[in-house]
């Protein structure tokens, strides 16, 4: 995967090989730098990816280097990534399940009460709107005696 | 007799450029979406040619033509991404 670097034409070129790193981790890396550089890829002789990484603005020999190396470690976090996801799909789905069944609605209203249809928008039963400072005025006295 | 200068008040050139794809990479429907995102700064024209999409700009601004392919590329593939 040695990146092959033309600043005269501000390009790094890499070589990726697809039986290591599956297409759509290296498309998914891609995406993670569309906003540094322009990247294009296309598909290479012996199940490779050609990956072209070009900068924005002018960038060094040196710049281009980084910006290659930059590009096989996250060709890396990806991978780890996907791994990750294949492992805790089962757990994710059960997570994900739970909670939707928890946060059903009882039959007839929204998580067991009981619609209060005879409610107005203006009223606070709960209190929400009284200020701080008038609901606990007699709390603080009895603290301040 | 002194010659006359050339001035640039002509109408500014326009440019065309033509960006080649992976079609693997790139599906048409992300080109689509793309086309449509740039249609503002070039008449853009998508063909399938073999292997590959070819992508035509006409009519290009000096300025959009340095950017436009570049963008454009970029620009399909996060659709591709995205919509994947």
């Amino acid at each position: 995967m040695n990146p092959s670097i033309q600043a005269t034409k501000n390009l790094a070129r890499i070589q990726v090989d697809e039986k290591i790193f599956p297409r759509d981790v290296v498309v998914s890396a891609a995406y993670m730098f569309l906003d540094r550089c322009y990247v294009r890829l296309e598909k290479a002789p012996k199940r490779h990816v050609l990956v072209q990484i070009k900068g924005k603005k002018k960038l060094s020999n040196n710049q281009l280097a980084n910006l290659a190396e930059e590009f096989e470690n996250e060709l890396l976090h990806q991978l780890i990534r996907r791994q990750v996801a294949e492992r805790t799909d089962g757990l994710r789905e059960v997570i994900v399940g739970r909670a939707l069944f928890s946060a059903e609605p009882a039959e007839g209203g929204a998580a067991g009460e009981e619609p209060q249809e005879d409610m107005d928008y203006l009223d606070d039963p709960l209190g929400i709107a009284v200020p701080w400072e008038e609901k606990y005025k007699d709390g603080e006295k009895e603290e301040d005696k | 007799m002194a010659k006359k200068k050339k001035t640039s008040e002509s109408k500014p050139q326009k440019r065309s450029a033509t960006l080649r794809l992976d079609p693997a990479f790139y599906p048409k429907a992300a080109l689509q979406k793309a086309s449509e995102a740039f249609a503002h700064l070039a008449e853009i024209e998508i063909r399938r040619q073999g292997k590959q999409q070819v992508i035509k700009f006409g009519g290009m601004s000096a300025a959009a033509a340095k950017k436009l392919p570049d963008e454009f590329a970029n620009y399909a593939l996060s659709c591709a991404v995205v919509e994947a």
